[in-house]
């Protein structure tokens, strides 16, 4: 996990005005998941499926599937698309999504598991300067005193990693995936 | 954090079987049946940053809500002491021991009663600490910024001491 550049030039005030006001999906809640946890299902319209890390958070860890531990947005639910403007060098192979956290919000430990494939390259990029309590950590490192718009590549899409908000504000992050 | 060592054969099993099976207090939404709790400044700015009186953070032992006692065998002095559980999902906002800073040759200790698991997570000033074995004790400095969650799978259980002179 290393920074390789900031990008906060790039990001358009207009995206932080819509980002910072206006609803987003709310994790798990708007997943509607079944009340039977014991096995991995196609979700709704969305079809939404659980990976192993995912099931393991209601199935062992207890977590409520009907609550809401972060909101996200994405080219769905957003009237921009960031990918167009932050691409990596892959303007036809990047998606997107951002995690919103207010105070008391987290994503249990997990690894993003539908990427492991070659060729895929995972950017983390916070839309705030950090402060206590803000929480990112990758396999046993700690990201602390990072500047919104710094960019870290993931050394592994694959890897272990959590964000949390035990914090006292919003906390937002900018994920980016290219592949080759 | 300064390690002061490892004491796991003081930590009973069924110490550990009881904080389990227990429910002790829940925090915050307990304290307000505590007309001595007096919040701190940390602890006024979770409320006025959405966090709600009303939620369950965490659950506290005290000596009234445990059958055992705790003599913590790496103090001379006297002690305060209290054991933290969280179930997966629940965590303790950031803040510091203001009071701790009054309190003459006051120190703090934090003892894990379980080797650290993955998502089971101390923040102290700016990093995390991790791969802790149970027993192991660390003084720290109560009064910097500090927080902890679990989002991890099971639950964590933590002895927090503090001595005084």
């Amino acid at each position: 996990m290393k920074v390789i550049d900031n990008v906060w030039h790039l990001i358009k005030p207009e995206w932080l005005e819509y980002l910072n006001t206006c609803p987003a999906l709310q994790f798990p809640k708007d997943l509607d998941l079944p009340k039977d946890m014991t096995a991995n299902t196609l979700l709704g319209e969305n079809s939404w499926e659980l990976n192993q890390d995912e099931l393991e958070w209601y199935t062992i860890g207890g977590y409520d599937p009907h609550g809401t531990n972060y909101e996200g947005f994405d080219s769905h639910n957003c009237p921009f698309d960031i990918a167009e403007t932050i691409n990596f060098g892959r303007p036809k192979n990047a998606g997107w999504w951002i995690v919103r956290q207010h105070p008391g919000q987290y994503m249990p430990w997990h690894r993003d598991l539908t990427c492991a494939n070659d060729g895929c390259y995972t950017y983390w990029i916070p839309l705030n300067d950090w402060e206590p309590g803000h929480i990112f950590v990758y396999a046993d490192k700690t990201i602390s005193h990072y500047k919104k718009g710094d960019v870290f590549q993931f050394d592994d899409s694959y890897e272990w990693h959590t964000g949390c908000n035990i914090g006292y504000s919003t906390r937002t992050v900018l994920q980016i995936r290219t592949y080759d | 954090m300064n390690f002061i060592g490892n004491y796991a054969t003081w930590i009973e099993q069924e110490w550990i079987d009881e904080i389990l099976s227990n429910d002790g207090w829940t925090v915050p939404r307990d304290l307000s049946k505590d007309p001595q709790v007096q919040l701190n400044e940390d602890e006024r700015k979770w409320f006025s940053s959405g966090y709600k009186m009303s939620d369950h953070f965490f659950s506290a032992f005290y000596k009234d809500d445990c059958s055992f006692e705790i003599t913590p065998p790496w103090s001379p002095q006297s002690w305060d002491w209290w054991i933290v559980k969280m179930m997966p999902g629940q965590f303790i906002p950031v803040h510091g021991d203001l009071a701790m800073a009054t309190r003459k040759n006051a120190k703090s200790y934090w003892m894990p009663w379980q080797d650290w698991k993955d998502g089971h997570i101390f923040m102290y000033e700016d990093q995390t600490v991790i791969n802790y074995k149970k027993g192991d004790v660390y003084e720290y400095d109560a009064s910097i910024k500090h927080c902890a969650i679990n989002i991890g799978s099971v639950p964590r259980i933590v002895l927090q001491v503090r001595s005084y002179e």
